[in-house]
């Protein structure tokens, strides 16, 4: 016999090491291993409001509220498909059938959610649960512009789509989802997601490949510091030769455009322009210097990198 | 994520396999990153997932700052794994490493979720096993392929991995402690499939990191590996060689083997090193192209493997 020939008489009880040790019945326990809620999922975790506690660094207490209360915040993005999920149980289950048979018109009794949009949160849900787990936070809206890929294909080709286009641009936004569920066209109902999550990658990426062509035709022989660079396209801690890497190339490009994009907004807004706006049309104004002042933070974020000390 | 009916028994994923060795050093995590990067390249969703109490960092994560990175706290040096399974929440991995390919990093933190696990093991039975396997549960579904490095530190850690996984690869040395060493993760795995996971499977076992050319001594060391496995598990005959500079040159630079052949072309030489235009570690030794060109063939050969076995 060999040794990873099993012989299930045998193996009752036989050298069990490890989290066996205490006994393989409790094997069959398996039972008390649940999944904990995601933070601010809960009420009870996210703090009542309070003053602050200093205006030096945040305390670690600090920061479990913030975390618990961007949580919090994150639940307007997951309301859709958690009661999707929540209707779709109930629904399956017949948990109504005391208080209303006629599932539709109790929820409508309930929470006064009409059929058609009872039966679109169900339909949504199983996508909308799965970009979260993967640490996306698609508006329904998303999810709803890829309705009809879904109705061709499966839920796995959308989650791949919708994924792809995560790893590929900066920020998704509706208008790029819907422009790519429009490039891809018609899809058969067998696609493979890889090949989808292919093609997609070719469409984000058709732009830039050209600039990099554009690039490498610039005679420039490369000898040094091989390989400094991530083939992801990130730059590594030490500088490398970037006229003859194509992707730290590519990265100095959408460092400029950034740059570029800046300045051109720098010069087209000032407090006067903002405080008139929001006086004049404040249920306008306020939303776009909200969402402006939120794109500055990411890109905040996203340069908030260790530098290199001047030599 | 909120799931209360968790005594489900969790199927494990098509094409997720574990490389588990009987003791440390013989390129257990070289090879798992390799077959994650093959699977990415090849256009499959690819998670790679390291249980090791030691990260090599063959991917250049943590040095070059690869990936998109989750939100919230650090998931490096093996956090995100001990908070997925301290918090019973889902993995988040760092996505993109590669095209397609997000990982889980190995590191310190991992060690503890070995007090971790016993400590809940006293309170909730051995089900806790199935931790690892329940935090991947939630996003197992959009991979097209999951890989684990698995350590032979401990016992608790190995089977954590073998709970969630189909296949078992080996790789071993053509030493005698390696062979027998196979013994011991046999043990796991077979306490494993017996107990919690019954659809695990050994898909194979290869020897890895041995000079090519010495096929009398290869011969011999087969009919070793043949007398302790028996005839019920595979052999597989892709042989990587060992050869160490291209090895560590590609490591330093967080670079997979068939990466750092692809920078051949544009390499310097010593000519340029003497000239001042150039480092050493701008060379690029030529041994890079036949490392590169067997572990590509290792990993097919596993994926051949594991698929018919499927």
């Amino acid at each position: 016999m060999g040794l990873f020939d099993v012989d299930e008489e045998a193996q009752q009880g036989q050298g069990a090491g490890g989290l066996f040790g205490g006994g393989l019945a409790a094997a069959a326990g398996a039972a008390s291993v649940v999944v904990k809620p995601l933070p601010g999922t809960s009420l009870a975790l996210i703090p009542a409001p309070y003053q602050p506690h200093s205006e030096d660094e945040l305390s670690d207490q600090e920061r479990a509220d913030l975390e618990a209360c961007k949580a919090g915040v994150d639940n307007l993005r997951n309301a859709f498909w958690i009661a999707g999920k929540s209707f779709e149980t109930m629904s399956v289950a017949k948990l109504h059938r005391e208080e209303n048979p006629n599932y539709a018109a109790w929820v409508w009794d309930t929470w006064e959610v009409s059929e058609s949009q009872l039966y679109r949160l169900i339909d949504e849900w199983r996508v909308g649960e799965a970009l979260a787990n993967l640490g996306h936070k698609p508006p329904e809206s998303h999810v709803r512009a890829m309705t009809e890929l879904r109705r061709q294909t499966n839920d796995k080709v959308a989650i791949t789509v919708y994924d792809t286009i995560a790893r590929c641009s900066p920020r998704v936004t509706g208008e790029l989802v819907e422009k790519v569920v429009g490039d891809l066209g018609f899809l058969p109902k067998d696609a493979k997601p890889a090949d989808v999550g292919r093609r997609v990658r070719e469409l984000l990426e058709a732009p830039e490949k050209k600039s990099d062509a554009d690039e490498k035709n610039d005679g420039v022989p490369d000898i040094s510091s091989l390989g400094d660079d991530s083939p992801n396209g990130e730059s590594s801690q030490k500088p490398s030769n970037s006229k003859a890497d194509p992707l730290a190339t590519k990265d100095i490009e959408r460092l400029q455009n950034t740059l570029a994009s800046l300045q051109e907004a720098a010069k087209k807004v000032n407090k006067s322009a903002a405080r008139r706006a929001v006086e004049a049309q404040p249920d306008i104004a306020v939303p776009l210097i909200q969402e402006i002042g939120s794109l500055l933070q990411q890109i905040d974020r996203a340069v908030a990198i260790r530098l290199p000390k001047a030599e | 994520m909120l799931n209360p009916s968790a005594a489900q028994p969790i199927e494990p994923p098509e094409g997720s396999t574990v490389v588990g060795t009987g003791k440390g050093g013989v390129g257990k995590s070289t090879v798992a990153a390799h077959l994650a990067g093959e699977s990415a390249a090849a256009g499959e969703r690819t998670l790679l997932i390291c249980v090791t109490g030691q990260d090599d960092d063959d991917l250049g994560i943590k040095r070059f700052n690869r990936g998109i990175h989750p939100e919230g706290p650090s998931v490096i040096d093996g956090e995100g794994l001990y908070s997925a399974i301290h918090d019973r929440t889902p993995l988040r991995p760092i996505r993109e490493v590669r095209p397609n390919l997000d990982v889980m990093p190995g590191g310190p933190k991992v060690g503890e979720i070995d007090g971790l696990l016993m400590l809940r093991t006293l309170q909730e039975g051995a089900g806790v096993v199935m931790s690892l396997a329940q935090a991947l549960a939630p996003i197992a579904a959009l991979y097209d392929r999951i890989i684990f490095d698995s350590a032979p530190e401990k016992d608790s850690l190995e089977q954590l991995v073998l709970a969630a996984a189909k296949y078992l690869i080996v790789p071993t040395r053509s030493d005698d402690s390696s062979v027998r060493g196979m013994e011991r993760i046999s043990k796991n795995f077979k306490l494993v499939k017996t107990q919690v996971n019954p659809h695990l499977q050994m898909a194979g076992a290869f020897l890895y990191g041995s000079n090519r050319a010495a096929t009398l001594m290869h011969a011999a060391v087969y009919e070793d590996i043949r007398t302790a496995l028996g005839e019920g598990t595979p052999i597989l005959e892709t042989i990587v060689g060992y050869r160490e500079v291209p090895a560590r040159n590609a490591r330093k630079k967080g670079l997979l083997f068939g990466e750092y052949a692809d920078l051949l072309p544009t390499t310097a030489t010593t000519y340029d090193v003497k000239a001042g235009r150039a480092t050493s570690a701008d060379v690029v030794p030529d041994t890079i192209v036949p490392l590169a060109k067997e572990m590509r063939e290792l990993n097919q050969e596993i994926f051949d493997h594991t698929r018919r076995r499927a």
